[in-house]
């Protein structure tokens, strides 16, 4: 049975009666034996119960303020940075509405540096396989054509372009680049995901009983400082990331090959938007396809006119901004929810080491 | 006092109402200075509260927590202004004396690091370019030669161009090796886009708010040492590890890379399907495998370690290995070890190993 956050209220309160029930009875404990050691802890301890109760009230108000609780009347927005920024404006796949609230901000984001990266994997792959193609196709000698080589193959065998294949090995140095940033961005979807709707729901009513137990008071500070730093402080810090930091604005803005941006040139030679280059293949053997974008025939006229390996300049900074905008911006959110965790902790006073989740990474 | 500080405090709401002037969309040259004293203003306003809820609820511990806090608001002031100076004086002095001493653009720091960095990858591109498709190319698709003869259904094949597959294998290696100098380059420049578009308009001033107060001063410490270390220290170390990579290029006299037509072999590249006529019984090439000559690949190989590798692959093992992969090692770890310094300094307590890991 899936736990909501309209349960999360109930639940809070009734782990709060718990916790003070607990308490009543060592009162009560404490009045029967007349033994003040228990009414001391009691009296002090119930204070403790006060205090959880209202830091998971203020959690449970900030998780409404990011948008994990759709019924929270109050919540953050994108217009809340468009007013500073309009990063988020530019974002296509999918766009980010100006009242979507902060974890439809990050998430969508997210899904932009996918594309963002998915396109990466598909320049490496395209080049990869244009390569392979290139350096494998054969000329062979047929000779006399007007006699239906009668005279059989003699001659030189040749594959013109079987140096292409240098590129096979760049690609695929590219194609794992790329598929690294691809996968890392997933996987900060799913661990987004995981925060909206996982376990670590059930942490905070857990951290009110732990909290208010002596010897346990340690562990639901930490609890309590893991879910400030997950709920609040990841998805703020992508929120934040999506309006000022944009990828495909610092492409668009570098100088590519043919005039054209290296956004523009990705397009082009991945084909997203416009898939009929890929059937220019056929230039190898017949040169008379439009839409040169793949031509690699042109080497003999001074070296100038290969359009097809002049491509890893963009898509070798394609690449280096995807590995970029998914790696290291990971690790650094992963750093700060770390430092974010450790101080809360401390407030709490308890420890917390998040460290390892760099490891990830 | 009470009614002085409340004033005050009336007061400081009006410096959020000041019209925006953080440009639309935030690129390099980021007004960062507007956040920055509105998050130092902001600490002074809660700090004035807790103060004044100190009155409210008797409790001079309250009084004396805000009052002592208040003193990071100064300090951050002082930092603020630090910052401020320190980038008028790099777009002043700074930049020009390293225009002076290594030549290139002017500008502030970030402007010229950016320069020295796109400027390095189109070298880097033009070098790599001329490489594939004048030397590798051409070796690799001439090693592929073989001479054929077909008699009565009999066939004899020679790879007589064989040999050339190790140069060729050498300089996929190379340029493979060229490929990955270029992706850090390319990082290189989209991290110092990064550090004036993201890290320091934006973390610079949540930092220095969060720096204000006792219990978040280890996270604002390490945000403001991310952003100054990756705003002034990354930039700098860029400019000048290039610097001084020119100009051991100078003395040590590696030539530009450059080699000249006649040191590139010679390939037609045949591209037609068949071949149309007796004359392509051969191809116009260097290295022709009906020539049987057993010392075409050694030939070949020379083009590499001969004369023509003095313009050939000195200039190309400093450009991509030293200017390319050393320098841009060099500059994250100058900056990750300065930001680990500064961390300690503004009250951090956070490993930052994580983002070394990546470098």
């Amino acid at each position: 049975m899936a736990i909501t956050w309209g349960d999360m209220y109930s639940l809070s309160m009734l782990s709060a009666a718990v916790a003070a029930i607990m308490m009543g009875l060592a009162y009560a404990i404490g009045r029967m034996f007349d033994n003040p050691k228990f009414t001391v802890w009691a009296k002090t301890e119930i204070f403790q119960v006060a205090a959880s109760i209202v830091m998971v009230f203020l959690a449970l108000f900030l998780v409404g303020l990011v948008g994990l609780d759709s019924s929270a009347s109050f919540s953050m927005d994108a217009g809340w940075i468009n007013a500073y920024s309009s990063g988020t404006a530019a974002y296509a796949h999918p766009a980010i509405k100006t009242d979507d609230n902060v974890f439809q901000v990050s998430e969508k984001y997210l899904q932009n540096m996918a594309y963002f990266s998915h396109q990466a994997v598909r320049g490496s792959r395209a080049m990869l396989g244009a390569m392979d193609e290139f350096s494998k196709y054969t000329r062979t000698p047929c000779v006399p054509p007007w006699l239906m080589c009668l005279m059989g193959v003699n001659g030189v065998n040749v594959r013109p372009l079987a140096g292409g294949a240098v590129f096979v090995q760049t690609s695929n140095l590219m194609l794992y680049s790329s598929t690294t940033a691809y996968l890392t961005v997933l996987a900060q979807i799913f661990f987004l995901k995981f925060i909206q709707s996982g376990l670590v729901v059930a942490y905070l009513p857990m951290a009110i009983v732990l909290r208010s137990l002596p010897f346990m008071r340690q562990a639901g500070g930490a609890l309590l400082a893991i879910c400030f730093s997950l709920f609040i402080v990841f998805p703020l810090l992508v929120f934040v990331e999506s309006a000022f930091w944009n990828p495909y604005d610092w492409v668009a803005s570098s100088t590519g090959v043919g005039g054209k941006n290296v956004l523009e040139n990705m397009n082009d030679f991945v084909g997203i938007e416009g898939k009929e280059s890929q059937l220019a293949y056929g230039d190898l053997f017949f040169g008379t396809v439009s839409g040169a974008d793949w031509v690699f025939k042109d080497i003999p006229e001074g070296y100038s006119g290969n359009k097809t390996i002049d491509y890893n300049q963009p898509l070798i900074m394609f690449n280096a901004a995807a590995f970029l905008s998914s790696v290291f911006m990971f690790t650094f959110n992963i750093t700060a929810v770390t430092a974010a965790a450790s101080v809360f902790a401390r407030l709490l006073g308890s420890e917390v080491d998040l460290s390892r989740l760099v490891q990830i990474v | 006092m009470k009614i002085a500080l409340l004033s005050l405090l009336v007061l400081l709401s009006l410096s959020f109402a000041a019209p925006l002037i953080i440009p639309p969309v935030i690129l390099p040259s980021a007004n960062w200075q507007t956040p920055a004293i509105l998050a130092a203003f902001a600490a002074l306003g809660v700090l004035l509260i807790l103060y004044l809820l100190g009155f409210f609820f008797d409790s001079a511990e309250m009084r004396t927590l805000a009052r002592q806090e208040m003193w990071q608001v100064f300090v951050t002031m002082f930092f603020i202004v630090f910052f401020i100076a320190l980038e008028a004086y790099s777009s002043s002095t700074l930049s020009s004396a390293f225009s002076d001493v290594f030549g290139g653009a002017v500008g502030n720091h970030v402007d010229f690091a950016l320069k020295v960095s796109q400027d390095l990858s189109d070298k880097q591109w033009e070098s790599l370019s001329a490489l594939s498709k004048s030397l590798t190319i051409p070796l690799g698709s001439m090693a592929s030669a073989s001479g054929t003869c077909n008699i009565m259904g009999s066939s004899f094949s020679y790879t007589g161009c064989g040999g050339i597959q190790v140069p060729f294998a050498s300089l996929t290696f190379a340029t493979n090796a060229l490929v990955s100098a270029m992706l850090v380059n390319n990082s290189q420049t989209f991290l110092i886009q990064l550090a004036s578009s993201f890290f320091f308009p934006v973390l610079l001033p949540i930092g220095l708010f969060f720096r204000c107060f006792q219990f978040t001063r280890g996270a604002g410490g390490l945000l403001i040492a991310i952003a100054v270390g990756f705003y002034f220290i990354y930039p700098f170390s860029v400019i000048l590890t290039w610097g001084m990579a020119k100009k051991a290029a100078d003395t040590a006299g590696i030539p530009a890379y450059g080699p000249e037509a006649g040191d590139y072999p010679s390939f037609d590249y045949p591209v037609e399907m068949f071949a149309k006529s007796f004359d392509t019984f051969e191809i116009k090439s260097e290295c022709n495998p009906l020539d049987m000559d057993p010392k075409a690949a050694r030939h070949e190989s020379e083009r590499l370690t001969g004369d023509s590798g003095d313009s050939l692959v000195d200039p190309l093992v400093y450009q991509f290995f030293i200017e390319g992969l050393f320098t841009t090692m060099l500059n994250l770890l100058i900056t990750l070890t300065a930001i680990r310094g500064l961390a300690s300094i503004f009250g951090a307590e956070v490993d930052i190993s994580g983002l070394a890991r990546i470098s």
